[in-house]
């Protein structure tokens, strides 16, 4: 069971304040989305509690213990994090780069340890990537990469994934196949924090959705209680109807 | 990968080879038979003089000169995340040289035959970290190479001014020497003053190469995934500047080889940066030795340098690496 | 409009005087003379008074001018043409100084030019000396100094096994077959060691089967430290010879013109030989 908690992070540039105050947590068990429009500070702050970015004031711990504490391989094997671009600096093969996900435990291409080994072939397996492994990347379509990027994160076997928007610019059907692979994830003791554009993709597969706004959490709780109309208009300014788990978003106010 | 482990035996094999081959030329005609025998310490005093003291060094010099500037090439790439990174095209050799020759030109050698490599790498490491900060703040990497440019038309002209003024009167003829690089009449006594810069240069770049292949997935996935980036950056400037001054203080400023040798390399070892160092290392010395036959075969009547050899096959392939353009983008 | 026409026939006249190309011969005692490079600063500084020379080139004072004593206080100037032409000299003494252009851009200047002949070989020094002492206007003195040089020639001894001799310097190059050095070598009774012609890089293999008997090191003195950075001389090979073999301590000034003065190298090697 982990659990990574921020507590009243805030990040403040010369210009403007990127976060204000703002405490969360993701733990095992847990699919959590978070929402916002653009500009919200969504990036910013996975970056925050991914120990990524320092932040001006505040604290974020893993199991207890200050994240800043811990070498940025030790972090890397508790936490898997999916930036929102996701560039390949030379066109290598799927399996290396799936191979990368194994970083954290020291291991490389060229020396694989056998658990290295079995972690990479699971993750391959999960994320229906066995034809394509030794194809390079830069002859994949978009759905294909995301899945690669999936199945780099999954090899690392840590406990926590935070994503930054992974399903952006696929198609529907992709969309839902990754999502389905975080649910899995989550489904076999993994915890989850993903940023979501798509509401309908977060109410179907969110435990909880976080919804921000201005570098503030204007709610936090499972969509039963937080996906209101008034919530949708509050934060993305728009008219919303929501019939069942079905949201229908009629046009924007003003 | 086996891939990768025959490829760095059969490079070391070609290793060996040529550097055979480099002790078969010479002004006193060896056949390989005496070579081979001088070779495992069985020679008459004057071929084990020939051989080791004169044959041998220079070949050396010349293959861990290209070594040097292979691996700093294939690391700058790895760290830069860019085909046309190199200490040569990035102004690092240049500045070498400019601290080299300050330090020969004006007398700072008498005080100890170490001011020379000293003086190379703090040319070397004055440059690459200029560089490494500008690749931070600069976010494209055209804006880096010219800033290498400007790096480079800066040392040399400084370099040119201080040769001039100096009061040595070997400055200004041994200038085509420092600009266009040379292993002429270099010895053991050559190496073992940049060994140690060498070796320590090589075995930092090596042992922090698989921080290269974390940095395929830019920088933030790179951290992402536990890299220490800072650790990365500094650990590549000091291998790189260590590696590079040295070479420069042995055989002066080679350019390019440090481009397209990893270039060779790259999609032999799966296009992983951190595969690529030591084939890189060990094609690139090879590759120097050939291009010091090369020079020496050819009848001319002032020696050919080894810059031009590395300039007339490296400038064209410079270009048209930079024409084919970024298949990937970062 | 007579003083005009005597203006301009003065004017015409002089031209005249001007345009005639006086190439080895000035006038008879030419009063005001500047000298381009350091080695016409040797003739100069020999065969002429210190009131009929109006400049010297810059090297003159250096360690490797052979008459730099009596080169205090006399003005230098840089051989260039603006700069030379200020000084309005009677007469330019050259052998390389001012580039290849020299002689035709001082004499279109009207300026008569004394070119000191390249010297080959030992017979071309009395040759060269005669000339250039006629042309600074003091044969006589000129005479003289080929008649000691000839003297001083005559008496070195002739050596029945003459022993290899290796020519070495700072730079690293050394002298063999058809060159002024390889003669000052055979004069001095010694057996040039460097067997290929001209001037060329140290024979590094050579050395390591056989070392000659004697260096005769040229201009050691003057540079002891400072050898250039791709010089053959730095290499262990090339310094074991210096260290090992009886060295002949030559004064770079002797030897870094070819004139009359050589006979001091000549002397230095003949006598470092005899046991």
């Amino acid at each position: 069971m982990t659990k990574l908690v921020a507590s009243n992070l805030s990040v403040q540039t010369k210009k403007t304040c990127l976060l204000d105050d703002v405490s969360i947590s993701v733990q095992s068990g847990e699919l959590a989305v978070l929402l916002g429009p653009n500009g919200a500070g969504k990036t910013t702050l996975l970056r925050a509690i991914t120990g990524l970015l320092k932040p001006s004031s505040g604290g974020v711990t893993l199991d207890t213990r200050p994240i800043d504490a811990l070498s940025p391989k030790r972090r890397a094997q508790k936490i898997a994090y999916l930036p929102q671009t996701r560039p390949l600096a030379w066109p290598s093969r799927v399996i290396d780069v799936v191979t990368l996900g194994r970083f954290a435990h020291g291991s490389a291409i060229g020396s694989l340890s056998d658990d290295d080994q079995v972690a990479i072939n699971a993750a391959i397996q999960a994320c229906d990537l066995t034809t394509l492994q030794h194809r390079r990347c830069d002859t994949l379509s978009g759905g294909e990469l995301a899945r690669v990027h999936c199945a780099r994160s999954f090899a690392a076997q840590t406990s926590l994934l935070i994503a930054d928007e992974p399903v952006a610019a696929l198609d529907p059907k992709h969309q839902f196949k990754i999502m389905d692979l975080i649910k899995n994830y989550v489904a076999n003791g993994g915890g989850a924090l993903v940023v979501l554009h798509d509401i309908r993709l977060a109410a179907t597969y969110a435990d909880r959705l976080i919804w921000m706004k201005a570098g503030s959490i204007t709610a936090d709780g499972p969509p039963d209680t937080t996906l209101t109309v008034q919530q949708m208009a509050d934060t993305f300014g728009v008219k919303a109807r929501i019939e069942n788990q079905n949201v229908i978003i009629a046009g924007s106010i003003d | 990968m086996t891939l990768g482990r025959h490829l760095t035996t059969f490079l070391l094999i070609a290793s060996l080879l040529t550097l055979f081959m480099a002790c078969l030329l010479g002004a006193t005609p060896l056949g390989p038979d005496r070579v081979v025998q001088t070779l495992f310490g069985a020679g008459t005093p004057g071929d084990t003089v020939v051989i080791w003291q004169i044959r041998m060094p220079r070949a050396l010099a010349a293959y861990a000169v290209g070594a040097a500037l292979g691996l700093s090439g294939a690391a700058l790439q790895g760290l830069l995340r860019n085909p046309l990174a190199e200490p040569g095209v990035l102004g690092v050799t240049a500045s070498a040289a400019l601290g080299a020759t300050f330090a020969l030109y004006y007398g700072l050698v008498s005080f100890s035959a170490w001011v020379l490599p000293v003086a190379a790498i703090s040319g070397a490491l004055i440059a690459t970290i200029i560089i490494a900060i500008a690749a931070i703040k600069v976010q494209s990497v055209i804006t880096l190479i010219l800033i290498g440019v400007g790096l480079s038309s800066f040392s040399a002209a400084l370099m040119s001014l201080l040769m001039n003024l100096a009061p040595n009167p070997f400055a200004l003829s041994d200038m085509l020497n420092w600009m266009l690089g040379s292993v002429a009449n270099r010895s053991l006594d050559d190496l073992y003053f940049a060994g140690p810069f060498l070796a320590i240069g090589f075995v930092i770049l090596l042992a922090t190469r698989d921080g290269l292949s974390a940095l395929t997935l830019g920088e933030e996935g790179a951290s992402g995934i536990g890299l220490d980036l800072r650790r990365q950056r500094i650990f590549v400037i000091i291998g790189t500047g260590l590696l590079t001054g040295a070479a420069v203080s042995i055989a002066g400023a080679i350019g390019f080889i440090g481009i397209i040798v990893p270039h060779i390399i790259r999609p032999m070892v799966r296009h992983d940066p951190a595969r690529s160092l030591l084939p890189s290392a060990l094609l690139a010395g090879i590759g120097l030795v050939l291009a010091d036959i090369l020079v020496r075969t050819v009848p001319s009547t002032s020696e050919l340098k080894l810059g031009v050899v590395m300039a007339l096959i490296g400038a064209p392939a410079f270009v048209w690496i930079a024409m084919r353009g970024r298949t990937l983008d970062d | 409009m007579l003083r005009l026409i005597a203006l301009i026939g003065a004017l015409v006249l002089a031209a005249c005087d001007g345009h005639q190309s006086v190439t080895g011969t000035g006038p008879e005692r030419p009063m005001r003379i500047v000298s381009l490079d350091y080695c016409a600063d040797q003739y100069v500084l020999k065969f002429v008074s210190r009131d009929r020379i109006l400049a010297v080139s810059p090297d003159a004072n250096s360690e490797f001018s052979y008459m730099r004593d009596r080169a205090h206080a006399i003005a230098t100037v840089r051989p260039r043409v603006e700069n030379v032409l200020a000084l309005k000299p009677d007469l330019i003494i050259r052998s390389y100084g001012g580039g290849p252009n020299a002689q035709a851009m001082y004499e279109r200047a009207g300026i008569p030019v004394l070119n000191i002949g390249y010297v080959n070989n030992l017979d071309d020094i009395p040759n060269v000396t005669r000339t250039v002492a006629a042309g600074l206007g003091a044969p006589e003195l000129g005479n003289a100094v080929i008649a000691e040089f000839q003297t001083r020639l005559a008496a070195i001894p002739a050596s029945e096994t003459p022993l290899p001799t290796l020519y070495m310097t700072p730079s690293g190059v050394t002298s063999g077959p058809d060159t002024l050095i390889h003669e000052m070598l055979i004069a001095a009774g010694l057996a040039n060691y460097q067997t290929r012609p001209g001037w060329r890089s140290l024979p590094l293999e050579e050395l390591a089967y056989t070392s000659p008997d004697l260096i005769a090191a040229a201009f050691f003195n003057e540079q002891p430290e400072t050898v250039g950075a791709w010089s053959s001389m730095r290499h262990p090979v090339a310094r074991r010879q210096l260290k090992q073999n009886s060295a002949i301590s030559l004064n770079g000034a002797w030897t870094s013109c070819g004139a009359w003065f050589l006979i001091d190298a000549i002397e230095a090697l003949a006598q470092g030989n005899r046991p």
